[in-house]
């Protein structure tokens, strides 16, 4: 299983697809919202006291949480939950005294940060826990420097050893107060430390690699695909029945801002459904370029990815240029197409 | 036949289905919290079926069952599914450790296994509705989108199997005791959780579309998974020479039967066995691709004591073919037994939009 298990910045969709990304939602009564408000640079997740967010993620016995947070008033709040299905092995909580606490799912605080955070200002924590009834670890960083270092503790509540969502968001009822997510990484146990996440997006078409049809009155194929937010059926590309096997790859844009540092992961979202009736799915694809010793002759196919009738996001993490098998660079970002291809 | 049921929702209503113990034929609703049937809730505003469904552990939900004719050693059910966000905190009401149920497989009132969705939004199979589990996916679905969830089980208490498809994809299987009462079979598929009316404030809305049920035995074909298929709807929009009912009012018959929700203000009538009505039908709204099935619906009661019998009739070039007879009661029910996998005229395979063929009603007895 590869150490990243799921990133997002929140740049490139809308509130209303939250769910075509994360898992699921749950508010009181204000629903979580994706906000210039609640980003670093960018958008960011703004979720009022009562909303939260839901990924779920393969079964694993030790998961980290990194992410940018703020807040807007101090109050004693969850801000993300480890479960094994319905139930809380552990948790972060901000407490109104400032300091984050790790809890165990039945109330028991763990441990307590020494930092004490203030409002309206960003940090970026890491929640670390490995679940287990006696020989439990947790470890909290902020902005990459250690807060706690917890070994033989009990972080488990339910039978099993294990977590498989990652819930951001306080669950009790509450007016006021809010707080600020964004660029979260979730892996099964890296510490990564402070990470940002950029949005790239196609910006021109790679000859010989065009191959479905442009619906909607874009001018080209990368046009087609290149919202800021996903519009759907309003401008799209289409692979007719008969087209399987069918290949787009795109250009993209440079990173807009190379910060240094190594860089974990890229993502490739797509954005996809299908038709009524028969199985369809397609393969997310990687074109890299000649940077870091890749021949720049060679495209890379996943594994295949199978759609619904629903607009949704199908996603795929590279940890490594499949191209050289080394760590990505900017430089072979910005080299790199990317695409799909066509596969049932 | 293998193609037992399917369904659309289409041409109904929530009264049809809740009000004097179910007008639906065999589709009746045990537990009828919260249950709605509107354009709102299908695939592509097509009509589906909304429950509040939960638990087993939770009081308040709603569930439709469907009645099956004959008893199954394994039966294939498929529907569109998703999952809506509450609007409130689960938390709160403690549902959120519990799974959510979609498909129980039933003999008479016992649950044999049931296909539920958990709170990470895996799949997961269980011996009878609460008992042990079977089966858990690593797939999870996201909440807001429609899935074609298949769900296929061997009843057994020593060589139960079953397999759990998505959008085509297997995504669980396995095997165990699917077996609860003390017969090897299933007679009966229930969408949502079973359960009396409680005092839940809080849950999760599940919609469905589409829905057929096979069985794998008798016929060669549709015996097995058949995949995302799209079910509508086609109501008269014409009459046919042949018209022989009497209409309740003014001289035009498909104007009495077309309603989108049964109205029984207008309707034609007939005293006479033979008689029989013909009309045309709109057109499918997806012309392309295979007909798998046609089913006849006809929204109908007897007048008075006696044997009153109907059947539906298809008519293609003069020649017309029936269905089984359907006997009345003086209550008005759907009767719909008739699933034809192939046109009756011939036997042959249904034209792909169903051009030149007439459907109508017979006074059969």
């Amino acid at each position: 299983m590869p150490s990243v298990v799921w990133f997002d910045g929140f740049d490139h969709y809308a509130s209303a697809g939250i769910t075509t990304k994360w898992n699921m939602l749950w508010q009181q009564s204000i629903a979580p919202i994706i906000s210039l408000t609640a980003g670093r640079k960018n958008y960011g997740l703004l979720l009022e006291w009562g909303a939260n967010v839901h990924k779920s993620i393969p079964d694993t016995g030790t998961v980290t949480s990194g992410f940018a947070f703020r807040f807007t008033e101090l109050q004693n709040k969850r801000i993300v939950a480890f479960r094994d299905e319905g139930v809380v092995q552990v948790y972060l909580a901000l407490l109104d005294s400032g300091r984050l606490a790790i809890v165990r799912g039945d109330g028991t605080i763990l441990g307590l940060s020494s930092t004490v955070l203030t409002a309206l200002k960003f940090y970026y924590i890491e929640f670390n826990a490995t679940i287990s009834n006696s020989t439990g670890v947790i470890q909290l960083r902020i902005g990459g420097a250690s807060e706690l270092n917890l070994t033989l503790q009990d972080t488990q509540m339910s039978s099993n050893a294990r977590v498989n969502m990652v819930s951001f968001g306080e669950m009790t009822i509450n007016t006021s107060g809010a707080m600020h997510i964004d660029d979260v990484v979730i892996t099964n146990g890296a510490l990564l430390g402070p990470q940002k996440i950029d949005v790239i997006r196609p910006n021109g078409g790679v000859p010989g690699y065009m191959q479905m049809e442009v619906v909607g009155g874009a001018g080209s194929h990368y046009q087609a695909i290149n919202e800021i937010t996903p519009d759907s059926d309003t401008s799209h590309l289409y692979s007719q029945s008969a087209w399987r096997g069918s290949v787009v790859f795109s250009e993209y844009e440079n990173i807009a801002e190379a910060t240094g540092g190594a860089i974990p992961a890229i993502a490739v979202h797509t954005f996809t459904r299908k038709e009524y009736g028969n199985t369809r799915g397609f393969s997310n694809a990687l074109f890299p370029g000649t940077v870091d010793g890749a021949s720049g002759s060679l495209q890379y196919y996943n594994d295949p990815l199978y759609i619904e009738t629903d607009y949704a996001y199908h996603s795929d993490i590279y940890e490594t240029n499949p191209g050289t098998g080394g760590t990505w660079s900017v430089g072979s970002i910005n080299a790199l197409k990317a695409g799909f291809k066509r596969y049932l | 036949m293998s193609l037992l049921h399917i369904e659309s929702f289409e041409g109904y209503d929530r009264d049809t289905v809740i009000l004097n113990g179910g007008k639906y034929e065999n589709w009746m609703s045990e537990s009828s919290e919260d249950l709605v049937i509107s354009n709102s809730y299908g695939r592509n505003s097509s009509t589906g079926l909304r429950l509040f469904t939960n638990s087993y552990t939770f009081t308040q939900r709603g569930s439709v069952t469907r009645h099956l004719n004959g008893n199954y050693d394994t039966i294939i059910v498929g529907a569109a599914i998703r999952l809506d966000n509450p609007n409130q905190s689960l938390e709160f009401t403690g549902n959120v450790t519990s799974h959510r149920t979609i498909f129980a497989l039933a003999d008479g009132s016992t649950i044999q296994a049931a296909l539920s969705i958990t709170p990470s939004m895996r799949l997961q199979v269980t011996q009878g509705e609460s008992g042990s589990v079977l089966g858990r996916s690593t797939f999870y679905l996201h909440t807001g989108i429609f899935y074609y969830i298949e769900f296929k089980c061997l009843v057994s208490n020593t060589a139960g199997t079953f397999e759990v498809k998505v959008d085509g994809i297997t995504r669980l299987t396995g095997g165990g005791d699917t077996q609860m009462s003390a017969d090897q079979y299933i007679n009966a598929i229930r969408l949502g959780a079973e359960g009396a009316f409680g005092t839940g404030s809080s849950g999760r809305y599940v919609r469905f579309d589409d829905v057929y049920i096979a069985n794998t035995t008798v016929s060669t074909v549709y015996n097995d998974f058949i995949g995302d298929v799209r079910i509508e709807g086609l109501r008269p929009i014409g009459d046919r020479l042949t018209k022989q009912w009497v209409p309740s009012s003014g001289t035009v018959h498909f104007d009495m039967v077309d309603d989108l929700t049964p109205d029984t203000s207008n309707y034609i009538t007939s005293g006479t066995i033979g008689d029989i009505d013909l009309f045309s039908v709109s057109s499918l709204l997806t012309p392309a691709g295979s007909i798998l099935a046609v089913t006849p619906n006809m929204y109908a009661r007897k007048t008075n004591a006696g044997v009153a019998r109907i059947a539906a009739v298809v008519n293609r070039a003069g020649t017309n073919a029936f269905g089984e007879d359907q006997y009345l009661t003086q209550e008005n029910r759907y009767h719909y037994n008739d699933v034809w996998v192939k046109n009756p005229i011939d036997n042959s395979q249904w034209a792909s939009n169903l051009s030149s063929i007439y459907f109508g009603i017979k006074k059969s007895g």
